[in-house]
Formats: C-alpha cells, sequence, structure tokens
C-alpha cells in the first residue's frame, strides 16, 4: 500500500472514529434515559403519590405531585415530608403510612383535622388510589403512579 | 483521622467510550506524520501513547478510587481534548503539543485532587465571600502588575518568572461558587419577595444588592482590563443563575435589557468595544489590519468545505492565534464541516450532561453550582465559536478543553472535577 492511499484511507478512519464515539454515547444516553423512567425492579416501596388539587394557601403549583415514601408524615413545619404551608395546617397534621399494601391516613391531633372525601376522620383511615385528602384548605389526590405495576 | 475507604468499582461504559477518542488521537497523529515526513516518525507515536496512557491513567485512577458518579464527562472531555491536541500538534509544533499533554495531565490530577480533597460541595458555601473575595482580589492584584504577554493591549497574566497564569479564568469558578451559595440561601426571598418603594413594587433589592455589588466589580475590573470576552461570559453567567435559582422570567428579561444598555455605552465610550464590533461589520475594508485574523478564519472554514482537506493538508497556520482563539476555524480547514459538527455536538452533549447532574443533584446548592458551572463552559464555547463564525464580534476567549493553554485547561478541569464530584453523590450513569 503507498503511503498516499494509507493518508487517505487514515483521513476516513479519523472522522469515523469521531462519529462512531458520538453513536456510543447517544447509545449510553438512550439506554440512561429509558432507565430513568422505568421503574427498577429492584426498587421496593409503595408506588403512590399525592397530587395536589386546591393549593390552598400554600405556593404549590396545581397538579404538583408527591412521591411518597413508606411512611409520610404532612404538616406545616419543615421537619415533615410533604410540608404544606398553610395556616390552617397544623405543625404535625397528618401521618400516611403504607401497610400490606394498603394506604392509611392517620390524624395526629391536627387542630383543624383530616377529611378523607369531605369526611372528618376519627381514627387511622384505609384509603384508596382517587381518594381525597383535605388537610387544612389543600387538597390533595391519592393516585398510582404511571407505569408502575 | 480513619476515613472509609470506598471499594474500587469497574466504570466499564467509561472505559470503552475513552477508547474510541484515543484510537482517533493515535490514527490523527499517524496521518499528520505520513503526511508530513512520509513515514511514521517515532516522536510521533510518543505522543499518541503519552496522550492514550494519560487518558486510561485518569480512568484507571477513578476506578481504583472507587467514584461511582457519572461515566460519559470524562470521555467526553477526553474526545475535545484530544481534537484540540491534535490541533495544537497540526498548528504549532510537536514541542508545543508536549507542553499540552503536561497542561493535560497537571488538568486531570486537579481534576482528581478535587474529587479526594473535595468530599462535600457544601463547604465550598461556608466561606462564600471568601471565594468572592480572593477572586477579585488576584483580578485586581493583576491589573497593577500584570503583564500583556502576548501583545494584545491588555494586561491580564499574572506571571512568577517562566510560570504565567490568567487570574480572570480562576475567577469565574469563584463567582459561580458565590453565585450559588448566596442565591441558595436567599432564593426564597429573592424569588417571592417584594420590596415597597413608594407606590412601586419592586423585586427585593435588598436582597440582590450583594450580588449585584459582587458582579459590578467583577465586571468594572475585568472593563478596566479590557478583558472582554470574560465580562460577556460574566453577564450571562449571572443572569442564567439568577434566572434557575428564582425561575423568574423578568430576571432574565432585565438582565439582556440591561445587557443591551450596556452594550450600547460599551460602544460609544470604551474604544475596545468599538473597534470590535466595527471589525465584525465590515472585516473586509480593514483586510490587512485588525480583520486579518477574522478574514483568515473565514477563509479556512470556506476552504475546508464538506470533507476538509485533511490533516496536514491545509494552511490553517495561517490564522494568527489559530491554537487558541481559532481551533474551530483550523478543524473546520482540515476535517470539513464533518468536523465541526463533531465538535459542536461534543460540545453539546457535555453541557447536556452537565446540566443532567445539575437536575440530579441531592440539594439545591449542588444544584446551582452546577447549572452555574455548566453554563460557563457552554457560555465560553459560544461565544468564541460565534466569534470564530462572524456571528458575533470576536473577544479573545479560549475555546474550553481544545485551545492550547494552560490556565483554560486548569480551569476547565476543576469545573470537570467540581460537576463529577456532585454526580457522586447520585448513584447513576
Amino acid at each position: 500500500m503507498s503511503v498516499d492511499t494509507s493518508i487517505f484511507f487514515l483521513r476516513i478512519v479519523v472522522i469515523a472514529l469521531v462519529y462512531l464515539f458520538l453513536a456510543q454515547v447517544l447509545i449510553v444516553l438512550r439506554r440512561d434515559l429509558r432507565r430513568a423512567t422505568e421503574r427498577p425492579r429492584w426498587a421496593k416501596g409503595p408506588v403512590a403519590c399525592l397530587v395536589v388539587q386546591d393549593a390552598g394557601q400554600t405556593k404549590l403549583p396545581a397538579n404538583e405531585v408527591f412521591t411518597l415514601a413508606e411512611i409520610n408524615t404532612i404538616g406545616r413545619a419543615s421537619t415533615n415530608s410533604i410540608v404544606l404551608d398553610d395556616d390552617f395546617v397544623s405543625a404535625e397534621h397528618a401521618l400516611l403510612s403504607h401497610r400490606q399494601s394498603q394506604w392509611w391516613i392517620e390524624d395526629l391531633d391536627s387542630t383543624n383535622g383530616t377529611l378523607v372525601n369531605r369526611r372528618l376522620i376519627d381514627r387511622p383511615t384505609l384509603i384508596s388510589p382517587g381518594d381525597v385528602l383535605q388537610i387544612g384548605r389543600v387538597k390533595l389526590k391519592l393516585e398510582k403512579v404511571q407505569g408502575a405495576s | 483521622m480513619l476515613r472509609e475507604v470506598p471499594r474500587p468499582c469497574l466504570r466499564l461504559v467509561e472505559f470503552f467510550l475513552i477508547l474510541t477518542p484515543c484510537a482517533a488521537v493515535a490514527t490523527g497523529i499517524a496521518l499528520m506524520s505520513l503526511a508530513s515526513d512520509g513515514r511514521l516518525a517515532i516522536g510521533a507515536l510518543q505522543h499518541a501513547f503519552c496522550f492514550i496512557a494519560l487518558a486510561l491513567a485518569a480512568h484507571v485512577l477513578l476506578s481504583i478510587g472507587g467514584f461511582r458518579g457519572d461515566q460519559l464527562l470524562l470521555p467526553l472531555v477526553i474526545a475535545i481534548a484530544g481534537l484540540g491536541f491534535l490541533a495544537v500538534y497540526r498548528l504549532v509544533s510537536p514541542a508545543t503539543a508536549t507542553r499540552q499533554l503536561i497542561w493535560l495531565s497537571l488538568g486531570v490530577a486537579l481534576m482528581l485532587a478535587v474529587l479526594v480533597l473535595l468530599r462535600d460541595p457544601g463547604w465550598l458555601r461556608r466561606y462564600k465571600y471568601t471565594w468572592a473575595i480572593v477572586g477579585l482580589m488576584v483580578v485586581a492584584v493583576t491589573l497593577v502588575i500584570g503583564r500583556d504577554t502576548n501583545n494584545s493591549g491588555a494586561r491580564l497574566w499574572l506571571g512568577w518568572g517562566q510560570y504565567q497564569y490568567q487570574p480572570s479564568e480562576i475567577l469565574k469558578v469563584l463567582l459561580v461558587v458565590f453565585f450559588a451559595g448566596y442565591l441558595y440561601e436567599y432564593r426564597e426571598v429573592i424569588t417571592f419577595g417584594r420590596w415597597r418603594l413608594g407606590p412601586l413594587t419592586l423585586p427585593p433589592l435588598p436582597y440582590l444588592l450583594p450580588l449585584v455589588v459582587m458582579w459590578s466589580l467583577a465586571l468594572l475590573v475585568l472593563i478596566v482590563q479590557k478583558d472582554l470576552g470574560a465580562a460577556l461570559l460574566f453577564f450571562g453567567i449571572f443572569i442564567a443563575m439568577l434566572y434557575v435559582a428564582s425561575a423568574r422570567a423578568s430576571f432574565a428579561l432585565f438582565g439582556l435589557l440591561a445587557f443591551a444598555v450596556g452594550a450600547g455605552i460599551g460602544y460609544r465610550f470604551i474604544d475596545v468595544v468599538q473597534r470590535r464590533v466595527d471589525i465584525w461589520l465590515d472585516p473586509w475594508s480593514k483586510s490587512a489590519t485588525s480583520g486579518y485574523q477574522i478574514i483568515q478564519g473565514l477563509v479556512a472554514l470556506a476552504s475546508g468545505g464538506v470533507f476538509g482537506t485533511g490533516l496536514g493538508y491545509g494552511r490553517p497556520d495561517l490564522i494568527p492565534a489559530a491554537y487558541t482563539d481559532f481551533v474551530f476555524a483550523a478543524i473546520g480547514e482540515e476535517l470539513g464541516v464533518l468536523g465541526t459538527l463533531a465538535v459542536l455536538a461534543l460540545f453539546m452533549l457535555v453541557v447536556y450532561r452537565g446540566y443532567r447532574i445539575a437536575a440530579m443533584a441531592s440539594n439545591g446548592f449542588d444544584q446551582l453550582l452546577a447549572t452555574g458551572l455548566t453554563t460557563v463552559i457552554a457560555l465560553q464555547a459560544i461565544v468564541i465559536l460565534g466569534g470564530n463564525l462572524r456571528m458575533i464580534p470576536l473577544t479573545g476567549i479560549t475555546l474550553p478543553f481544545m485551545s492550547y493553554g494552560g490556565s483554560s485547561l486548569l480551569t476547565n478541569f476543576l469545573i470537570v472535577g467540581i460537576l463529577l464530584r456532585i454526580s457522586g453523590r447520585e448513584a447513576y450513569g
């Protein structure tokens, strides 16, 4: 192979390698994005969220989503897992927990009480997706996370 | 004090991604050696070998250190640095390429040092005023005892014997740290606060004041130094970070308005600004003097065409300062549109990755810091690429990771180090 042919060949190889690299990066990115939208199989814990229906006095945007953990505290204090900054919400207002694949809401002796579907609760109450909680002036709807089993 | 030593981990994605740019650099250097001497020179192969060794060393050290953060950023940076290394090798001399390699090694070492020493970026937040004042002081000192090493009419360099450093480079990082720390602390007041002055309702000016003071001091120093590129960069960083922290479009709009006014005043009263804009509008009438560089850049891009003349076959060395300000035009001549598009794509991916690290970060300060640092890289690339293509007036600023120059390489690797550290707190990638 003469020098000229090998130079011609190498010219193509250089630019081809650069584009090969770009393609590789894009493949990794695509896999990465797909993994981010999928819920990993190893992830434990309940798959539900609270969607804000009425933000009350809080500055939450409408349809703000709170992803839920196993145990969620709701209240005005910043130590809660779900903070609702509304004057009618107590510092530690309610507890939303997941036990034996069911959701339980419990009022923590709040001043203004907790309502499930407009009814005041007086004991730990079972709720399911679609139910609406009212805490202070904030209304939150329990929903399943899209795409989860 | 005993510290928990992280277990080494496999970074397979990063490993396979790094191999390709390494192969491209080796091929490119072999090609240039064949084109100039008609055979493979041993010195050329040494350069290629050293570059590959450096890239792999960075990867291996990250793996041994058990670093579990982003695996795409390092390969992307290595790919950009590889193209820049080829350009410097081609444009200046193998000896300069050796110096570029030394700077690259120091940059990688700095990046790793950041990962080892900076366990928690929150530490930076605690000393935010200190950082801002240190940055401003270093630049102010340059103003007094600085040197003008490349006769550009601006004294930007702080030298000690043979070594020089351009302090405005580190000022950008320090100022981003300050902005991130301050905005994190006061973002709610700044976003929701209102300040009443008689019948007017204004944004919370008292809380914006420290930001504006720091930022105007920086701008003032840079304008006195005639470092327009850096001034433009600071303006952009400030607006971007304020917007990200507050999500108020009015701040961004006001910033752009202020920019328009500032640019108008600058054009009227600062001769450097006026000269740069005039060259940009009409380089052809000054083709022998001040417009020479930009015209040579355009000619280089035009003669490259789609496929380029091939590495070693063009004359990009005719552009003055091609290896710092006009690397992009030089790539355009020898690798053509294919090469320039690849460079653009690489920068876009780095910036995407940086913003993704910001979005995934676990706390507000890390998010703002990563956003600001990524914006630094993005804006630098936009300002100098726009200047090369004559879309905006040319300002002397380096193309991150590509241009020859120690200050710029060190600073940009410092930024990568901090971004990797922020990404390392979340396990992904």
